[in-house]
């Protein structure tokens, strides 16, 4: 190994870049990094893990309207161990929606976005707003009635949009229907364009928090500390410490993701019908927000509340939350506007995911509409009698 | 009071006791052979044939049930025959009942001109038509058949006892099926063959009508095999779920080791 990196230090000189890395590697991180600081870790790993799977995925997936069902059903049951791959990239598009949300929340909540790490911040919404597209492209691919379906409704919501509406939606899907050419544009952006932007992203997340390193807890005009002063401090060296930590939550992780795709193998549906519409089609439940919150305001206000949501975020750091202190506390109304908006989302996913199905509660049965809202439709006949004297 | 609800008493009996009309099936006060056949009328509205909305009276023996007129109701271009004689039941009922006449046919009351022989509505009546099933083999048979020795009713049981154990069988497997089908919808994949044994044993029933042991025998066989070709697909889904724990419990055992691992090494630093 020595002789190996000695040939190419002899041709490159690169022991002066090895010295960079490895003193950027062992600079301490402050004292307050704990195992919340390993979200982004875990993150990575599955972004990582889903890069891998999607390259097998793509060996026998067939990007057409005739043949893309097909191939999926042949990479469940035919293929060997493909429907360990294909679970494992189902549940880890899920994962790494959770784990993204819970990394942002983190950051927001120790101030880890304000100056000068804003533009780490922004990034990360950027990766945020890649990882969404990801489902959203990544839904349709199956081609079975819901990934169908589901993408026709999706699809629809644009449309609503004066002027740019119906070209919006004809761009995207390629025609005036869901068809072949959507499942080709989807392919397209779901394996090419968004890996292309999501690895130079990560990228430039990764070099921007190891060139900046971790945030501190104090006010954000006032000098970092440096690596000494974090290191008297009682901060450890990123690697291997930290390092060591970030590894451990990257097996927990896979560990969990392994589980649950052996545990729960990924669904396939019918094969898509455009002429029979299934009932109660809903998007994934990261997108249940969205679809709930249109139908009660209109289209062109539902339609752009997601990507307002991300404009939002992005001028977090620079326009709504501009004060230097980190400390939530300390930041009240920011805090408390966050939560309230994520009160609403949570609240609008529920509902979502509670419209028009039928659900017992206490003995109780309810019809929820198409708003979420419930209608007692019957009484349980044991509760009944048990509530008489 | 209690006079004016001794007066609604009987109206309340009677209304409960009114024919139930099914959804998309005439009401049977609006055929007018019912005015005259009203005995008949009660039977069959009574009856699967009503009740499941499939038949009306002109169905069997022809006439307009809408005319008011007899003579009208009767004429010989509405196709009336009235009461179908003996030797043309069978034709009648295997318009419909085609497997089950097929059989019967087969079988050893075959021979309609043979008065000592049953017809297909001497064990299934011919208003009130009941549900075909195997308990019916309980109370008609033995009828005619008598005897602790009677050849006749030993096969009647026989019969019965082959259908009741597919039937057993199958509804076991279904429940399996449905319950892993939760679990491991790979599965639905494989419904159809739970339907093939489902229709297949449907097919066995017509052919009890042959009360031909050996016809029966076979053709309860072939569903077993269809219902013992499920049960090894679920035995395989469930084995295969085992494995997958196994596997699950070897991911954790590595997850845990490599945690320890880095976490000793911590320690050491």
């Amino acid at each position: 190994m020595q002789r190996l990196w000695l040939w190419f230090d002899e041709r490159l000189h690169l022991e002066p870049v090895r010295q960079v890395v490895l003193d950027n590697l062992r600079k301490p991180v402050p004292p307050h990094v704990n195992w919340l600081f390993t979200l982004g870790a875990a993150l990575l790993l599955l972004l990582s893990v889903q890069l891998l799977s999607g390259v097998l995925l793509m060996a026998y997936y067939k990007p057409t309207g005739r043949e893309a069902f097909a191939s999926v059903e042949s990479i469940m049951y035919e293929v060997p161990l493909g429907w360990l791959v294909r679970s494992i990239h189902n549940w880890g598009s899920h994962l790494i929606v959770i784990v993204a949300l819970a990394h942002m929340f983190r950051v927001f909540f120790y101030g880890g976005f304000k100056k000068p790490r804003e533009l780490t911040w922004i990034v990360g919404v950027g990766l945020l707003a890649a990882i969404l597209g990801f489902g959203f492209t990544g839904y349709l691919l199956p081609w079975d009635q819901v990934a169908y379906w589901g993408t026709v409704v999706a699809t629809e919501a644009p449309a609503s949009l004066p002027v740019l509406g119906p070209t919006t939606r004809q761009f995207m899907i390629g025609g005036s229907e869901v068809a072949d050419a959507t499942l080709g544009r989807f392919y397209v952006v779901h394996v090419f364009l968004l890996p292309l932007l999501l690895l130079g992203l990560v990228g430039l997340h990764l070099f921007l928090i190891r060139y900046q390193g971790i945030s501190s807890l104090g006010r954000s005009d006032v000098p970092e500390p440096t690596a000494e002063q974090n290191r008297a401090a009682g901060g450890e060296p990123f690697f291997p410490h930290h390092f060591l930590r970030d590894s451990a939550t990257m097996y927990l992780t896979l560990g969990v993701l392994v589980t649950l795709a052996l545990l729960y193998p990924a669904h396939i549906g019918t094969p898509a019908d455009p002429l029979s519409t299934p009932m109660g089609i809903k998007p994934e439940w990261y997108f249940l927000p969205a679809y709930q919150l249109l139908k009660y305001v209109p289209e062109v206000v539902g339609v752009n509340m997601p990507p307002l949501l991300l404009l939002v975020l992005v001028l977090l750091p620079l326009a709504i939350d501009t004060s230097p202190q980190r400390h939530p506390g300390r930041r009240p109304r920011v805090v408390a506007g966050w939560l309230a908006t994520t009160a609403v989302i949570l609240l609008l996913g529920v509902l979502g995911h509670l419209s028009e199905t039928t659900s017992t509660f206490f003995g109780t049965t309810y019809h929820f509409d198409v708003q979420g809202v419930p209608h007692r439709v019957e009484v349980d006949v044991a509760d009944d009698e048990g509530g008489q004297p | 009071m209690r006079r004016w609800l001794l007066m609604i008493l009987p109206t309340v009996v009677w209304a409960q006791q009114e024919l139930v009309v099914p959804p998309g099936q005439v009401d049977l006060d609006d055929v007018w052979c019912t005015m005259c056949h009203e005995e008949q009328g009660e039977d069959f509205g009574q009856g699967v044939h009503y009740q499941r909305g499939l038949l009306l009276c002109n169905d069997c023996h022809g006439g307009d049930t809408d005319e008011a007129r007899e003579e009208e109701a009767k004429a010989p271009e509405t196709g009336f025959i009235g009461k179908p004689a003996r030797e043309d039941i069978a034709g009648i009922c295997a318009r419909c009942h085609k497997g089950p006449a097929e059989f019967f046919r087969m079988g050893p009351h075959a021979d309609p001109a043979d008065r000592d022989n049953p017809t297909c509505i001497t064990c299934h009546q011919n208003h009130n038509v009941a549900d075909a099933t195997l308990t019916l083999m309980d109370t008609t048979c033995a009828v005619c058949h008598g005897g602790e020795d009677d050849v006749a009713l030993e096969r009647a049981t026989g019969i019965q006892l082959a259908l009741r154990e597919a039937e057993q069988n199958l509804h076991v497997v279904a429940a399996r099926f449905d319950s892993l089908g939760q679990i491991d919808a790979g599965l639905q994949r494989s419904a159809g063959l739970l339907a093939g044994a489902g229709a297949s044993l449907r097919q066995v029933e017509a052919r009890t009508h042959s009360l031909d042991m050996e016809i029966i025998d076979e053709s309860v066989a072939a569903v077993d095999e269809e219902i013992a070709a499920v049960q090894q697909l679920l035995d395989e889904s469930e084995a295969s779920r085992r494995y997958r724990r196994w596997a699950v419990g070897g991911v954790w055992v590595f997850v845990v080791a490599n945690v320890t691992l880095f976490w000793m090494k911590r320690r050491q630093l």
